[in-house]
């Protein structure tokens, strides 16, 4: 399993229709959304995710899927009453009912497979919301102990989970000092001035096996994987605020300079 | 999770004979028009889903919160299947909001929360959950014919208890 598949479109730059995320004028603030971001530099590594119609689908077995399962409903196109549901028909007999002319099917599916930023950061195929750290950090916790306790806790949930396909959320810690050595799959977390957590990026040496990147690498939202620099994304104004804390690989039998 | 799909298909039943074809049509319609507005949105940027912010949501909202008996229960059944955009529209129609606070705060909702994968997809079904054992839930469904019916058999296949609804004579 893994997160990317090489593709003709890897480590290409942006397209202009990309840039406009960056660049694109948030109306609550008139500012860009990624003020610092220099889009001729950043690059695209993957896009967002997989749409999929099919319920077995292996995107939804790696990926989160939202959406629902393929329900369909059957209606009296006369009356507009319901009648009842048909997913558990096989697709020859749903076919028929719903080619005739005296009904009507509501087809209820769409799925988006996907994962966000903070899942790409500690490399599990989840939807992890940011919110999960912001709450610890209310919880009158430091930003070093706010995640430490959000990486122990998904430490914990993941030992032995199918989406833990990297392995590094197991020995990220968080360090209370700011200057840190980069090394291949140091965390960077974004957050604003009210400590809200909002992004968080993954440095790589090397994607793809082979592929050598040695850059910030970031899954935006629903939105694009990228590489670029740390400074590209926070700011005054930017989306994901202007504060970043760090999670280091430690692990056992290995020790973590700091600057 | 069999046990929640199969409450989620039981419950999108009920709602969808509620909402008849055209009110259907148009739910449906809707929905995915919303997605796709605030996928396209700069929002889809955001890690935590606010599709508050989303004009073509805010369009929507008071139609969604004049017909809550109906649409709550679709909102609800894609919760229980773990849909995250069902789970921010949820959060905009209703108090009863399980938020990480609370999860962190209380052991057994954090076991819960475990249990469906520790993510924001697990949130959404401990949040359905929730609301499945609220005065809410049982004032919605009892707006129905066999509403009541359909939701102790719901509870009793996902082991919630809802006070406010006997179901002891229910079978």
């Amino acid at each position: 399993m893994s997160f990317l598949e090489k593709n003709t479109d890897f480590n290409r730059h942006l397209t202009d229709k990309e840039k406009g995320i960056f660049t694109t004028i948030n109306p609550n603030t008139n500012y860009p959304y990624f003020p610092q971001a220099n889009t001729d530099d950043i690059k695209f590594l993957a896009k967002g995710g997989e749409y999929t119609n099919d319920a077995n689908s292996f995107l939804c077995e790696q990926y989160h899927c939202i959406g629902q399962d393929p329900l369909i409903h059957l209606y009296n196109k006369g009356t507009g009453d319901y009648i009842s549901q048909l997913s558990h028909y096989n697709p020859k007999t749903i076919k028929n009912i719903c080619n005739d002319e005296k009904f009507e099917c509501i087809v209820d599916v769409q799925y988006y497979a996907t994962y966000n930023c903070i899942g790409w950061a500690i490399g599990v195929t989840k939807w992890v919301n940011p919110s999960d750290i912001t709450a610890y950090a209310k919880g009158g916790l430091s930003i070093t102990e706010a995640i430490n306790s959000f990486l122990d806790d998904k430490a914990k949930l993941y030992a032995k989970s199918s989406s833990n396909i990297l392995h590094i959320v197991d020995d990220l810690n968080s360090l209370s000092g700011n200057n840190v050595k980069l090394d291949n799959n140091t965390v960077a977390f974004y957050f604003d001035s009210n400590n809200e957590f909002l992004h968080g990026a993954r440095y790589v040496e090397t994607l793809l096996e082979t592929e050598m990147i040695n850059r910030w690498t970031s899954k935006l939202g629903q939105s694009i994987l990228i590489s670029h620099e740390l400074d590209d994304l926070r700011g005054e104004y930017s989306l994901y605020g202007d504060n970043i804390a760090y999670a280091v690989l430690i692990t056992k039998d290995k020790g973590h300079d700091e600057l | 999770m069999t046990n929640e799909k199969g409450a989620a298909n039981k419950i999108a039943g009920l709602a969808a004979k509620a909402l008849k074809l055209q009110e259907m049509k148009e739910f449906q319609s809707k929905y995915a028009e919303v997605i796709k507005a605030y996928q396209e949105s700069p929002l889809a940027l955001l890690s935590t889903i606010n599709i508050n912010e989303l004009n073509e949501f805010q369009e929507w909202k008071q139609h969604l919160l004049d017909n809550k008996d109906k649409t709550i229960p679709m909102i609800i059944s894609k919760m229980l299947k773990g849909d995250i955009f069902a789970f921010s529209i949820y959060k905009e129609l209703t108090p009863h909001i399980i938020d990480y606070d609370m999860v962190h705060h209380n052991k057994d909702m954090n076991q819960e929360l475990h249990y469906y994968g520790g993510a924001e997809d697990g949130l959404a079904i401990i949040n359905a959950r929730h609301w499945l054992g609220t005065k809410d839930a049982a004032e919605v469904f009892a707006q129905f014919t066999d509403g009541k019916n359909i939701e102790c058999e719901v509870n009793e296949m996902l082991n919630i208890n809802n006070e406010f609804i006997d179901c002891i004579h229910n079978f």
